[in-house]
């Protein structure tokens, strides 16, 4: 068995986008699945798919991924607070299990994880 | 060095799928080791077989496929990204029910244990696009 990876999954685009937000979280899940430590942060646009109880079929989908993701080891769920901020969305809005990080903390997880993927 | 590369980026015009080509040229050409190339998200049309690159434009997927050739590098599409795009090989498209293959030769479909995989194994791994 190799050694173990720390992954970064960064999410940057909005279920409603297209596919790449699932797409992202399909890379955490399946390193998740190979027993290596995932953390995943949504930036940009990406923060979109952390607010709770959206309409419509793509971001309902991805509502009941991210769900799911504590019983991967996947937690809590990182949201960039600048990004949430300039988007008018407050913490209140948000799924169960975020937390928000500030600039310097962003850069620091990116710095501390052996592999980092963005979708 | 052994590197893995994701290519995130389609391969009709994104800048960051041509810097992927010339990355994994300019590693073999001077001596690092590529085993496997893991197209994920819009970079899984790259294995599309009816995809046409205009002729004032590099025909990325046929590119790939020569370097492929003469290096024995995988080419890997995702195939949840792959399927979701038109690009089925034989048995996804009889398991679908669709009437053919239409994966380039070259590349194969795979999951995306096949990137965790190469990930742990190599010493870099360099993503293009996304």
């Amino acid at each position: 068995m190799h050694a173990s990876k720390r992954v970064l999954v960064i999410c940057r685009s909005s279920a409603g986008e297209g596919p790449r937000a699932r797409e992202a979280l399909d890379i955490a899940l399946a390193f998740a699945a190979f027993d290596q430590p995932v953390t995943l942060l949504f930036c940009g646009e990406g923060v979109r798919n952390l607010v709770a109880e959206q309409a419509g079929e793509a971001t309902r989908g991805l509502e009941r991924l991210l769900g799911a993701l504590p019983d991967y080891g996947i937690e809590p769920l990182l949201a960039d607070a600048q990004a949430l901020a300039e988007r008018g969305i407050r913490e209140g809005h948000l799924v169960s299990g975020c937390q928000l990080l500030g600039q310097e903390a962003v850069a620091s997880l990116i710095s501390e994880n052996d592999l980092v993927f963005s979708a | 060095m052994l590197f893995t590369l994701l290519v995130h980026g389609g391969p009709s015009g994104a800048p960051s799928s041509l810097a992927a080509l010339r990355f994994a040229e300019a590693l073999l050409a001077t001596g690092h080791s590529l085993a496997r190339v893991f197209f994920h998200g819009d970079g899984a049309a790259h294995g599309n077989a009816m995809l046409v690159s205009p002729a004032s434009e590099t025909d990325l997927p046929a590119a790939w496929q020569a370097l492929a050739q003469q290096h024995g590098v995988e080419l890997l599409a995702c195939v949840g990204s792959a399927t979701r795009r038109g690009v089925l090989d034989a048995r996804e498209a009889a398991r679908y029910g669709l009437p053919a293959s239409s994966l380039r030769e070259g590349f194969e479909l795979a999951g995306l244990g096949q990137l965790v995989d190469a990930a742990l194994r190599c010493d870099r791994l360099i993503s293009f696009g996304g």
